[in-house]
């Protein structure tokens, strides 16, 4: 199989086939990448797709310095950092999420989607980037702008505390459903 | 858990389990695990949040995300921008420049080159900037330059034109060789004259013209051939490439016969200059010059300037019997 890094410089070359494969390929990642990040699913397809228009348009530009992954994930995390940014000054609010956007989570996921909620930010963000983006620590540390270190620190200080955080929730379900 | 009790530290351990470990370094914490019950129960810990989170999956991506890309796709000129490279300024965003043409000139005698630059700006935010330059190379046969590399030419940017260039370098280089050559054949293959400077010698040798020196002596002199290039460079910055511009010209000792922007409204601001370089920095120039960013389009050429060099040759000399 052909390695992102080749298909983004056949693209560059003017293979639009290249960029479809890709396309193919991170569609889905980098629209959950959004969408664990953003309530409002319609605004996490939005800057999916945006997401892929910058490495379109940005095509010209692009030098093969880290791996294609990394490069699409730190744009797409430069999109969520916008898109916090903005809600901090226009907060949308839940409600306005339609109901039928999204299927409902399975009770499993809506416990950990709550667990990792509560969890500090700086600790979700590294955690949402191993365990679903797949990234390695020097990724996440590349992407981040911090040292490897940091990157092991906080990833385990995020797991322990969403073990902590499961733990109890996951006891309250089982007496309910007892 | 202490460092006393457990050789492996608990993040070493998440790391173990995430693959980031050497190898060696692998072998050691799995070596330890297989006896130590606390790091096995951590590793059980590890092992349970990662298999919790699995089951957050998100529902599929919803097709809009490939057609509006798609769409994207199909409207991006960037599969043909070898044919109209021009088509990519509406798809990259500021502050990038293209350099259109190249043209050096260099003096016959083999001092000077000279550069049109040009530049545009943006006509819509979204746009790239534009650099044109073109410059003309006249680069000097080497039975004729002698030490002219090292002659003290160019007096930097806002020079004159191409002529009086060319004076001036005639006028720093020492004489040519008194003794005569013998004439020639022209060369077999016209492309010669397209050769550079050090490959071009040989041919120089070969066909040699008579004029005479300050006392009225015949001499041979070997055609003079003017150099052309164009090139067509993309760059991210203008205003970088603009100072870059400045500092090349500098740094090769060359001059601006003519320099300007054009950065009227709505229409791409554009930058168009002509340089000089000596010719032994010709190719060096050529190269600082390619460097400013990403060369789009690159011609080079010759033409014959023998008449022009000996013209100016043999004008100081009336002025020189007068006194």
């Amino acid at each position: 199989m052909t390695s992102d890094e080749q298909l983004i410089l056949e693209f560059q070359r003017g293979s639009q086939a290249a960029f479809a494969e890709l396309f193919d390929r991170y569609r889905q990642p980098v629209f959950g990448f959004f969408r664990r990040r953003l309530r409002d699913a319609a605004r996490a397809e939005e800057l999916a797709q945006e997401t892929f228009l910058v490495v379109l348009k940005g095509i010209e530009c692009y030098e093969p310095r880290a791996t294609f992954r990394t490069y699409l994930y730190s744009i797409a995390f430069k999109q969520a950092c916008g898109e916090y940014r903005r809600a901090k000054h226009d907060p949308v609010p839940i409600s306005t999420e339609p109901a039928a956007a999204r299927e409902p989570d399975s009770c499993d996921a809506l416990w950990v989607r709550r667990a990792v909620e509560k969890l500090d930010e700086q600790h979700r963000e590294v955690l949402l980037l191993r365990e679903y983006e797949q990234l390695s620590y020097d990724e996440i540390a590349e992407l981040l702008k911090i040292p490897v270190n940091t990157v092991r620190s906080r990833l385990f200080r995020a797991r322990m505390e969403l073990k902590s955080l499961l733990e109890p929730e996951s006891s309250e379900i089982k007496k309910v459903s007892l | 858990m202490t460092a006393s009790t457990h050789p492996v530290e608990r993040e070493q351990l998440m790391a173990y389990l995430d693959g980031e470990l050497a190898a060696n370094e692998a072998a050691r914490v799995a070596a330890h695990l297989t006896e130590c019950a606390e790091c096995r129960q951590l590793e059980a810990d590890l092992r349970s949040v990662s298999t919790q989170m699995l089951t957050w999956n998100v529902e599929p991506a919803s097709p809009q995300i490939s057609e509006g890309v798609r769409a994207a796709l199909r409207a991006n000129p960037s599969h043909n921008s070898a044919k109209e490279p021009w088509n990519l300024l509406r798809f990259v965003s500021q502050n990038r420049i293209r350099v259109a043409r190249w043209t050096l000139a260099a003096a016959c005698v083999g001092v000077a080159a000279m550069i049109l630059v040009k530049v545009y700006s943006p006509a819509r935010k979204d746009e790239f900037k534009r650099l044109e330059l073109s410059a003309r190379i006249y680069p000097a046969p080497e039975s004729l330059t002698g030490s002219a590399s090292s002659a003290p030419v160019g007096r930097g940017a806002g020079g004159t034109g191409r002529g009086e260039g060319l004076d001036e370098y005639k006028r720093a280089l020492p004489r040519p060789m008194p003794q005569p050559v013998a004439p020639a054949p022209p060369p077999a293959h016209p492309a010669a004259q397209q050769r550079s400077s050090s490959s071009f010698g040989a041919f120089a040798k070969g066909r040699a013209y008579e004029t005479s020196n300050m006392n009225g002596n015949l001499v041979a002199q070997a055609p003079m051939i003017a150099r052309t290039a164009s090139l067509k460079i993309s760059a991210k910055d203008f205003q970088s490439a603009r100072a870059g511009v400045d500092r090349i010209i500098a740094t090769f000792h060359g001059f601006a016969a003519s320099m300007s922007i054009n950065n009227a409204v709505g229409e791409p601001q554009s930058l168009n200059a002509e340089l000089h370089f000596p010719a032994a920095q010709c190719d060096a120039a050529l190269s600082a010059l390619k460097a400013l960013g990403r060369v789009e389009q690159e011609q080079q050429g010759g033409e014959e300037v023998t008449a022009q060099v000996v013209d100016l040759d043999a004008r100081p000399k009336p002025v020189c019997r007068t006194f």
